[in-house]
């Protein structure tokens, strides 16, 4: 309970209510117990909370001064979303009548994630369902009195960089182009070297393509390994054959195109300078594909991180 | 599928506010211009809006505001040009998902896809007069949140909408002062309930019928007092509709026993 606010009411004490914390199952991954931030979320995500409440409805009884027998309470779960200091959108998602000869409750939350903004907060409150018709002088009487509460406050998406891509019909986005049969296509615009990586580059996989999608996003290690390595050859071709970069290397903001390609090139190639790479690339051009091939192992990261 | 729009935090809306706003507001009308190309949008989860719908926003509010004396005439008639581009706004496929919900995405239409919008619409003579610190709500309209100029008005139909299939599905939206919109609207605590708002929206109604004579802005300012309060300890969410409705009549008699 808000401790904040004087409730004119008896309320529940610590020890009538024990409730465990939210756990998260996101995209039919393992469920986990909820951090602060849910990573991996997306408008396409499936996602899923639940939790469980053990309720000491005796020791409730006593603590509301409400005798057992003219005691109703409902839990209900709310779900909001929006940022602010309070969610710009909330809605009822479930409601769970109380018994006396029960103790334990399992909530479940389904989210959809396509109505989801930068944060998810719930809600779970325990309310008084039925006007008591006998009880102390304090205790609460109001259909809807909040004898218990707890949040929940979550962010989604957060600073973590994520590949800008989406899934598209190739045959309506792109008819009657040279690629309308390609399993991806990279969007971008080369020599444009500051500009924001996310807003200015994006992958399109081909839907028409369905088992190429469904391996991609089931992140099959060589179906991404080969994609990413064309998406690096694609930019750092580009970038080292640009007669401006050497200059800047180095010096590109943050999040820039430009910034992307000068980190490929310090994690692929061993003295980390733009001159080896561009010498690589121009004269020994097997070694250089090879390298980004390597560099494009996912796999080989996380081991080495 | 989520359409992914374009984003512009409250830093990057003061840079260009700052830097080159005249030159924005020129921009604006040559759509697209460079800033939508090349703006920050949601990584995934979603397909990229095309120019194509961007410029269809644009040009469906500024006809609506061509309709209202823009850009030569002063805006005489506020409330039913804002009904009228909020209703839009509401029914447009650009904000059914979450993006309609971040502040970001708003102020990337104001200040870079309407400006003169938002400045005919204020009525802001100058960019020195956007920018001058004594005119802090000026700025306010081109970043995000609920004094947007559009993000408000979008704001307003989502919380009021009685539903698809009412006949007068807009008419809590067209009737409520702006007054009562604001202190409705500017208390997510309330109005992120949209079943709340409403049920708020046509209380107010009904009170401000049965009480012609009586000036309703106090009386809805201190029943937001009181509503807000009584959240705090009731869930009014859990109310079916008639005790929702038996409460808020009494909190406006309350109120207006106090006028």
């Amino acid at each position: 309970m808000n401790s904040h606010i004087a409730y004119p009411f008896l309320t529940c004490k610590e020890n009538d209510i024990t409730s465990s914390p939210w756990i998260l199952s996101l995209n039919a991954c393992e469920p986990e117990a909820v951090e602060q931030f849910i990573s991996g979320w997306d408008y396409s995500s499936k996602i899923q909370f639940k939790r469980t409440i053990e309720i000491n409805f005796p020791q409730l009884s006593i603590t509301l001064g409400i005798p057992l027998k003219h005691l109703n309470l409902e839990i209900v779960t709310i779900l909001g979303t929006g940022q602010g200091r309070t969610p710009r959108s909330r809605s009822v998602i479930n409601r769970y009548s109380i018994e006396e000869g029960k103790a334990t409750y399992d909530l479940t939350i389904p989210c959809e994630s396509i109505q989801l903004s930068r944060r998810v907060k719930i809600e779970t409150h325990i309310v008084i369902a039925a006007i008591p018709q006998n009880q102390s002088p304090l205790s609460p009487t109001t259909i809807g009195s909040k004898v218990w509460k707890d949040e929940t406050d979550l962010r989604l998406e957060g600073n973590e960089p994520r590949f800008p891509m989406e899934t598209a019909s190739f045959r309506t986005m792109f008819p009657n182009k040279t690629y309308t049969n390609s399993l991806w296509y990279l969007s971008w615009r080369p020599e444009e070297w500051d500009e924001d990586f996310i807003g200015s580059v994006r992958l399109y996989l081909n839907s028409d393509h369905d088992d190429f999608v469904k391996r991609f996003l089931n992140l099959d290690l060589y179906t991404h390994q080969t994609v990413m390595n064309d998406i690096i050859i694609q930019i750092l071709s580009k970038f080292l054959s640009d007669t401006t970069t050497e200059e800047s290397f180095d010096k590109f903001e943050d999040g820039s195109v430009g910034s992307h390609a000068t980190n490929w090139i310090t994690s692929a190639f061993p003295d980390k300078s733009y001159t080896s790479a561009k010498s690589v690339f121009e004269h020994r051009p097997g070694d250089f594909h090879a390298t980004i091939l390597a560099l494009s192992n996912f796999k080989r990261h996380t081991k080495n991180d | 599928m989520t359409k992914l729009l374009p984003r512009l935090n409250a830093a990057q809306v003061q840079d260009l506010i700052n830097l080159s706003f005249e030159y924005q507001i020129n921009e604006a009308k040559n759509f697209p211009s460079a800033l939508v190309s090349t703006a920050i949008i949601g990584a995934s989860g979603g397909s990229r809006v095309q120019d194509r719908e961007l410029e269809h926003l644009c040009t469906t509010i500024r006809t609506i505001a061509t309709d209202f004396g823009y850009p030569d005439l002063k805006l005489t008639q506020r409330q039913l040009f804002e009904v009228e581009v909020a209703i839009f706004l509401a029914g447009s496929d650009l904000f059914q998902s979450g993006e309609g919900l971040r502040d970001d995405v708003w102020a990337f239409i104001a200040t870079v896809l309407l400006p003169d919008i938002v400045i005919w619409r204020h009525d802001i003579k100058s960019s020195s007069t956007v920018v001058d610190s004594d005119e802090k709500l000026s700025t306010n309209h081109f970043k995000g949140g609920v004094r947007n100029t559009f993000q408000r008005l979008w704001l307003r139909a989502k919380a009021l909408d009685r539903g698809l299939n009412n006949v007068n599905r807009w008419e809590l939206l067209s009737t409520l002062t702006e007054d009562a919109l604001v202190q409705l609207i500017e208390r997510p605590s309330i109005s992120a309930s949209s079943r709340l708002s409403v049920a708020i929206g046509e209380g107010w109604l009904r009170h401000s019928k049965k009480s012609e004579s009586k000036n309703m802005e106090p009386i809805m300012r201190r029943f937001m007092v009181l509503i807000r309060r009584l959240n705090e300890i009731c869930l009014l969410d859990y109310f079916d509709d008639h005790a929702l409705n038996e409460t808020i009549d009494r909190l406006f008699n309350d109120a207006s026993l106090k006028n």
